[in-house]
């Protein structure tokens, strides 16, 4: 089978990746959570009664991200050749390394204002 | 900087069939200068993903993080993830799989002698990039002949030969300046044009297109002379270096040309010098024919033909031979080093620097 991957003209859209150690539980609908930017790299994000820390980190690799271009038209779904488009390049990522802590009432009140 | 905040949810449509791949900043430049990309895959072999002329074999990597992606450059103060991303690959430069080219072409010959296959046809079955499948097509000369690639055999290609140069004294044609249409049109009951842009290609002469469509060719008298070589042992598989100079004199076309100039380096890759040089004076040198581009399709094969011509080597005699089994893409730089390594899984030097086959070679 082939799949032909769409190209692109000029430069890659820059994604970022949002990156959790385990699981989110959940519906994954709305809103998630606020996240701080703090100097140096830190990033400190609220989701629910959760507090977590994390940082930017640049990736020693680029990574391609590529996605379906499948058709909401189910005959043209059915009928079409399969194929991929690229969808952008991430070079950094904010990651949450360690255990959630729980979320204190002054950072609570931080996400509320959001 | 001063602290910010952002909010950050999920989109209103939140993918699930992300694939993400790792890959090299020079793999993300030739993307953004326009290199296309296919994957290709079947059910009994790991997919590739294979740009214009590279192959790359793509390795599932486990990730038990959550991971989404968001665009941080749409909206400084939300970020919308977009896709939850489970699937991570890295990619690992590879060869294309391209010895299926000629059993494919095979197979399709005898499912139809009226279907031939073609470009399209091995570009699809074939877990490789269209510039190895090109390479793997010259290779077996296969050419594509109005639409379907047929394969033309090294005999063809040399009775082309047997019949060019007299078309070119025949007709008053220059070496220097030859129209392909018009040598097509005197060799129409032998060859097609197709084949006879191959055959030129594949001696090494130099084209120029012309606005009508036309190409012509410039063949040097050296390159025609090899050409003639393979013509003269048509008549015998051993001739000796005289028989041969006289077979090329009485054929080539050139009014310049002297046979007597040649030097026997001209038959290397094309037949195999039977006694070593020190032995022989030159023009009793006896040759046999072997020539490189019909050598079987294995290199053990093609190393049990040459020792059993003669017991030793010189490495400037075996090069051409070996230079056939070099993987695609070997860049001049490794050339040597390639070659070397081929030729000391199957032979030993010798003090004398010559090369002999080993007793019980590791054929790879």
């Amino acid at each position: 089978m082939i799949v032909q991957v769409g190209g692109t003209n000029g430069g890659l859209p820059e994604l970022c990746i949002l990156e959790f150690q385990g699981e989110l539980i959940g519906e994954k609908v709305g809103m998630l959570g606020s996240l701080t930017l703090k100097a140096g790299e830190k990033v400190e994000m609220i989701i629910g009664n959760h507090f977590l820390e994390g940082s930017f980190q640049n990736l020693k690799s680029p990574l391609l991200v590529l996605d379906s271009n499948d058709s909401t038209d189910d005959i043209a779904a059915s009928t079409a050749a399969p194929s991929l488009s690229i969808q952008g390049v991430v070079r950094r990522k904010i990651i949450f390394k360690t255990r959630p802590k729980p979320a204190g009432k002054r950072t609570r009140e931080q996400a509320d204002l959001l | 900087m001063a602290e910010q905040t952002v909010s950050v949810v999920f989109a209103p449509v939140l993918s699930s069939s992300s694939k993400v791949i790792e890959v090299t900043n020079d793999f993300v430049k030739a993307i953004e200068a326009g290199e296309k990309l296919v994957l290709k895959g079947t059910a009994t072999e790991e997919a590739v993903l294979c740009m214009s002329n590279k192959t790359f074999a793509l390795k599932r990597v486990e990730q038990s993080n959550a991971v989404f992606l968001f665009n941080a450059q749409q909206d400084a103060q939300r970020y919308a993830m977009h896709s939850e991303v489970k699937d991570f690959f890295e990619i690992i430069p590879t060869v294309g799989k391209t010895k299926s080219v000629e059993s494919l072409l095979l197979q399709k010959a005898l499912e139809s002698a009226s279907y031939a296959a073609t470009v399209a046809y091995l570009q699809e079955n074939v877990m490789a990039s269209d510039a190895e499948i090109d390479e793997a097509l010259r290779r077996c000369r296969a050419v594509d002949d109005d639409g379907r690639l047929v394969t033309i055999s090294f005999t063809q290609v040399v009775e082309t030969f047997e019949v060019l140069f007299p078309a070119v004294l025949r007709h008053d044609l220059s070496l220097a300046a030859l129209s392909e249409a018009t040598l097509a049109t005197h060799l129409a009951d032998r060859t097609t044009r197709a084949m006879l842009h191959f055959i030129l290609r594949e001696i090494g002469a130099s084209s120029v297109g012309t606005e009508d469509g036309d190409v012509v060719w410039t063949i040097t008298d050296e390159q025609a002379a090899l050409c003639l070589a393979h013509v003269a042992f048509l008549r015998a598989t051993t001739l000796s270096w005289e028989d041969i100079q006289q077979e090329i004199a009485a054929r080539h076309p050139s009014a310049t040309f002297s046979a007597a100039a040649l030097s026997q380096s001209l038959l290397q890759g094309v037949a195999v010098a039977l006694s070593s040089a020190a032995s022989a004076t030159a023009s009793l040198q006896m040759f046999r024919y072997y020539p490189a581009s019909a050598t079987p399709t294995e290199l053990s094969r093609c190393m049990q033909d040459l020792f059993a011509m003669k017991k030793e080597y010189t490495a400037a005699e075996l090069d051409p031979y070996l230079a056939r089994y070099l993987p695609y893409g070997t860049s001049e730089a490794q050339r040597t080093t390639k070659m070397t390594e081929l030729l000391l899984q199957v032979a030993r030097r010798l003090d004398s620097g010559l090369y002999r086959l080993v007793e019980s070679p590791t054929w790879k």
